[in-house]
């Protein structure tokens, strides 16, 4: 039997109704990962051994009649930047292509406690830089949807695993849309919690001032299991959130009647692609049978958000990846004169493209003479994003927005275009707030490609969007019958 | 603004980036896009008098207490490095002389 298209909460039934077993569960994953995965390249590094032997000990678990933890047999991936002990962790990139990790992110830890299983790591783009997932050392992702589209990017491949059933959920990381924006491409749920809502112990720094990690889930039901098991404070994260975390699965099935939600008037009167703007003017229809109340908001800023995201996040990117020398771990450069040499030569070597041209614009921009005009200038343009947002706050309960303008776009046609002009537009200023957004899917465009909306939550509002995105769902109904079953 | 071939070698040079003349051709290019795109987007902007804000997260001075955890062994430290010696990382000479 195929289960690879089961929710967390299928699962868990069917391993409580003893029809199935752990050990089932993952083998067949692991087997539709070997079939499918030479064509969508999700996974850098499959982990059948280690996988299957924890579905042993969680099967014996299971008889012996002990209480269940959460995740439970559920087999999950996590992307390649999430540092696992003694499971290779590449970022995508050359230059950890042999990295062994000594320790372990806490997201790991705490999923592995939940009873999680996991497959193995996911492709995504190098150093969790791009939005199509081509920039891979390990060779681009492609989109189940269509073999000859982009999956989205950065964390495609763990979009991709979850849209086909290569995993039953997955973590990815999320900078300045990373998570949703893949999961918009995919037609999967994906969420980037608040800022400092999940440790970022262990997740290899790109931007440190917006990164987070985030599940990708085939429903909002399983965001909201995911979340639980991996929110909570940790001491070893200093930007680590001290707040009282909730019970998100305790928002699901709850009533929108007279919840506002918000649409700004600047993001729809663009009009970019008729299809996608459409999809989400009949969402706002839904809410409103729903009883929410749909409100017109003002975010003016935000149309400055691309530019001042692009040096903000490469300034921060120039001086995290600065720790590449080639000499305690990562690629080291052979027969160089002397240590310049090697530091120059093994960064060279080991990183691609996308990666030097922000490491140079990062530099540029911090150098002392441009501090002022770019990167200043920019942190300055983020202070009124986040202000637009908390006015717009003041007035709604919840945003809503396309998650991209367009659907996935062609293999090739954006490669090596400065991200500068992205169409990340609608999940960069999100990012540079802090607030959390998800994107859940709304449907297709006319060549059958997923559509996504975004909603966008205030700090620590993931259990509104949980609930708004759960009651969504609830009324359209077509998540869960718009798998694909390759 | 004009961001020179010069310019991009100065800053791979500080960013310990050796670039082939091509790269540095390309980079250029790009870097020049991205500023200018950049300064003609915000240009327009005020943002006189607006407080820079480089972090979202309400925690400040997160401290613990000063006793010892739980640190990673030597050879699982060293076991990433490419050469080690002795219980060593090893590099090239940095010192001159004999």
């Amino acid at each position: 039997m195929n289960h690879s298209l089961l929710t967390i909460s299928d699962i868990t039934k069917k391993l409580k109704n003893k029809e199935i077993s752990v050990i089932e569960i993952v083998k067949s994953y692991l087997q539709k990962i070997e079939k499918l995965n030479k064509t969508i390249n999700a996974y850098i590094t499959v982990c059948n051994i280690d996988a299957e032997k924890y579905s042993r000990v969680l099967q014996e678990k299971l008889n012996s009649g002990e209480k269940l933890p959460v995740l439970f047999g559920i087999p999950m991936a996590l992307n390649d930047n999430i540092v696992t002990r003694n499971t290779l962790t590449t970022c995508a990139s050359k230059m950890l292509g042999n990295f062994i990790p000594p320790y372990n992110s806490t997201v790991n830890e705490r999923l592995h406690d939940s009873g999680a299983i996991l497959l193995g790591k996911l492709n995504m783009d190098e150093f969790a830089m791009g939005n199509s997932n081509e920039s891979s050392y390990f060779g681009a992702v492609k989109n189940p949807w269509d073999f000859d589209r982009v999956p989205g990017g950065a964390s495609g491949g763990a979009a991709a695993a979850v849209a086909s059933g290569l995993a039953c959920f997955a973590l990815g990381s999320d900078t300045g849309g990373d998570i949703r924006h893949p999961s918009s491409f995919c037609g999967v749920v994906g969420l980037k919690p608040t800022y400092g809502l999940v440790s970022r112990y262990g997740l290899v720094a790109c931007a440190s001032s917006m990164d987070q990690i985030g599940p990708i889930t085939r429903n909002v039901e399983d965001c909201a299991v995911v979340l639980n098991a991996i929110t909570g404070y940790d001491p070893k994260d200093s930007t680590s959130a001290v707040i009282k975390y909730p019970d998100y699965t305790a928002f699901l099935g709850e009533d929108i009647g007279g919840l506002k939600i918000g649409i700004p008037k600047e993001y729809l009167d663009k009009g970019d692609n008729g299809e996608v703007n459409q999809r989400v003017f009949d969402a706002c229809k839904i809410f409103k049978s729903l009883g929410a109340e749909i409100v017109e908001v003002s975010l003016p800023t935000t149309q400055y958000a691309i530019p001042a995201y692009y040096i903000i996040s490469s300034a921060e990117i120039s001086s995290n990846l600065a720790r590449y020398d080639g000499i305690k771990y990562g690629y080291r450069a052979k027969d160089c004169q002397d240590i310049e040499d090697l530091y120059q030569q093994s960064r060279a070597q080991g990183f691609g493209s996308d990666v030097k041209r922000r490491i140079l614009t990062g530099t540029y921009a911090l150098s002392s003479e441009r501090y002022e005009e770019y990167y200043k200038k920019a942190l300055k343009v983020r202070r009124l994003i986040f202000e637009d947002y908390e006015n717009a706050f003041n007035h709604v309960d919840v945003i809503i927005s396309p998650t991209t303008p367009d659907t996935a776009f062609k293999m090739g046609e954006k490669f090596n275009e400065p991200k500068v002009c992205s169409n990340y537009e609608y999940t960069v200023s999100v990012s540079l707030a802090g607030l959390c957004a998800m994107s859940v899917p709304i449907g297709k465009d006319s060549e059958g490609l997923p559509i996504g909306m975004q909603l966008i939550g205030k700090r620590y509002g993931e259990g509104t969007l949980i609930k708004v995105a759960n009651k969504f769902e609830e009324a359209c109904n077509f998540v869960k019958t718009e798998f694909i079953d390759l | 603004m004009k961001i020179t071939e010069k310019d991009i070698m100065d800053i791979a040079d500080v960013s310990k980036l050796a670039l082939t003349d091509e790269e540095v051709k390309s980079m250029t290019e790009d870097l020049q896009t991205i500023f200018h795109c950049f300064k003609k987007k915000l240009s327009n902007l005020d943002t006189d008098g607006v407080k820079p804000m480089e972090q979202v997260s309400s925690n400040q001075n997160i401290f613990r207490d000063d006793k010892c955890e739980h640190s990673l062994e030597q050879q699982e430290v060293l076991k990433n490095a490419s050469v080690n010696e002795k219980g060593y990382f090893k590099v090239p000479r940095v010192m001159e002389g004999n």
